[in-house]
């Protein structure tokens, strides 16, 4: 049996940085806490951005990206292949988005709030009507189901392949399309049917006319 | 094919129209939202998430390790749901048994007792108790008791009557008599089931009545005396009604012939004086799959009182099934049991 590998110079230092995946994982799963910071310095900032593009820019998105290190801490011994520590990681990111969007709409079933979230401070000045723009779009996203959401989120905005979406979200490429198929054209028309978002639909298609 | 390749194109071009217009919002947004979009925290913070992240780690690592894996305590809260269904279940079900499990009991003479299990319980004489309807009720020599159940059904034991309780409920009116002799008033229509009283070889069916029950001799032979209304009997070979004033008796020689030929015929009803002892209905018993009920019954009954250590009872059960019907189906086991007991009681 391999012998873990212990990190135990600082995890910004370039030794901690510079190792692969396989070697961090190795490290953290004997449970080195070096090489879960070096994790965390190496994945946050994505975990973050698939949290904030999956289930909105609200102000417990840093507690969630806690919570997704933490369960991996957890659950570290469950990886099996090392070198699959990124999808390893992303697997947990959409477990606790899925989670957190299921919760939001608990919380707006009690009617705690219209979408489950509390209201965040209006911020006067600069440009408001393109802040409300993004809160509008959240707000149409937040009418699909948790799967069409992460899978729009991880295909359309991400970039992800229809495999690598497949795989992440434990379904088929078929289901991934078929979900697309049907979630896009249902956001494009709320879009346009929205005050605040009907300008950037009507935008879009002028340059589309003018780039035909 | 072409038609294919449209609605490709068609997904296509959505999926690139919703990203151009995600882009177009998020573009005109300002420039702190399109940071917070991009995932990256803000610089001055940092340092101070991954410094809360190593200090949530060490808690982590630090927290002991829960006694009972989670998945366990799943486990067990769904073996106590279960548990608890199944309990609520068999309630449910037995909610007539459980409402109304209780029997009168009163003893007029000498003394008598609930043997339940290893559990016996004495009442002396003028006592009076109530018993859930379960394991058996016996009087000792010179006694007499009374049990008297919540639908107005009475049944007075005379000395050395032995009974079994257990199927005295809302659901099976039936006591079995397994020593002695009773008597039973039964009042019209007080239950939608009729009152029967079982005994080693026939079954009484009471049909609104007031009678007595009696297991007369070592032949264990069934004396039924009618005093007020109507009973049915059931016996080896089909049914008498037998109506007040009347009696009616196990057949003897049944005992003593091997059984012949089946009849489905109905025995004659037997009323009045002249039907006592003497009107007996048919001598032989058939060999019908009447028989095998009662057949049935006898080895149950045997084999009940072996479990229970009454060894002479079960051995006159078992003697009793072999002689009636030798050529039973159910008579090797009957032998073994036979041979069981008489090990048990001659050692």
């Amino acid at each position: 049996m391999a012998r873990p590998l212990t990190i135990r110079r600082s995890p910004t230092s370039a030794t901690a940085v510079e190792l692969d995946d396989a070697t961090l994982a190795v490290a953290a799963a004997a449970g080195d806490q070096n090489a879960h910071a070096a994790i965390w310095d190496r994945y946050s900032a994505l975990v973050r951005r698939i949290l904030v593009r999956g289930v909105g820019a609200h102000a417990d998105v840093e507690d969630r990206v806690q919570e997704v290190f933490i369960r991996f801490y957890r659950s570290r011994r469950l990886l099996r292949d090392p070198s699959a520590l990124r999808s390893f990681l992303f697997g947990i990111t959409l477990r606790v988005a899925a989670n957190e969007l299921r919760r939001r709409r608990m919380r707006s079933w009690i009617r705690l709030t219209p979408w489950g979230v509390l209201k965040e401070p209006e911020v006067p000045g600069a440009d408001e009507q393109a802040r409300q723009g993004v809160r509008r779009l959240y707000q149409i996203l937040d009418r699909l189901d948790t799967t069409s959401r992460l899978t729009l989120v991880l295909h359309t905005i991400e970039g992800w392949d229809l495999d690598e979406t497949a795989t992440a979200l434990g379904i088929s490429p078929a289901t991934v399309k078929r979900r697309l198929s049907r979630a896009i054209p249902r956001v494009l028309a709320a879009a346009k049917a929205d005050s605040v978002l009907a300008c950037y639909v009507s935008n879009q298609r002028t340059g589309e006319r003018k780039s035909e | 094919m072409k038609i294919i390749t449209r609605a490709s194109n068609e997904e296509k071009s959505d999926t690139e129209r919703f990203g151009r217009l995600f882009s177009s919002i998020i573009g005109a947004a300002p420039r702190s939202v399109r940071k917070e979009l991009s995932g990256e925290p803000p610089s001055d913070r940092v340092t101070t998430l991954r410094e809360q992240f190593r200090e949530r780690l060490a808690r982590e690592a630090n927290r002991r390790a829960p006694l009972v894996p989670a998945f366990v305590g799943a486990w067990v809260i769904g073996a106590v749901v279960t548990a608890l269904a199944i309990a609520g279940g068999w309630l449910f079900r037995h909610r007539g048994a459980v409402s109304n499990p209780a029997l009168e009991v009163l003893v007029s003479e000498g003394t008598a007792a609930q043997v339940n299990g290893g559990n016996r319980a004495e009442f002396t004489e003028k006592a009076q108790a109530r018993i859930l309807a379960s394991g058996e009720l016996e009087t000792s020599p010179d006694s007499k008791a009374n049990i008297r159940a919540a639908d107005g059904l009475q049944i007075e034991l005379e000395g050395q009557t032995r009974v079994a309780l257990d199927r005295l409920q809302a659901k099976s009116r039936e006591l079995r008599l397994l020593r002695g002799a009773i008597r039973c008033a039964v009042p019209h229509e007080s239950a939608s089931l009729p009152f029967q009283v079982l005994t080693p070889d026939v079954t009484i069916v009471d049909l609104g009545t007031v009678f007595t029950v009696s297991i007369e001799g070592p032949a264990q032979l069934t004396r039924v005396t009618v005093l007020e209304g109507e009973v049915m009997v059931r016996h080896a070979s089909g049914e008498t009604p037998v109506r007040a004033p009347g009696s009616w008796s196990s057949p003897m020689t049944a005992f003593e012939a091997p059984p012949t030929a089946a009849s489905s015929k109905p025995a004659p009803m037997v009323s009045g004086a002249a039907s006592s002892p003497g009107g007996r209905p048919s001598p032989r018993p058939p060999r019908s799959d009447v028989t095998l009920e009662e057949e049935a019954q006898l080895l149950r009954q045997g084999l009940a009182a072996e479990r229970l250590g009454h060894l002479s009872e079960a051995s006159s059960v078992l003697s009793l099934l072999l002689r009636k019907y030798p050529s039973s189906a159910l008579a090797p086991d009957a032998r073994a049991a036979l041979q069981r007991v008489e090990a048990r009681a001659h050692p």
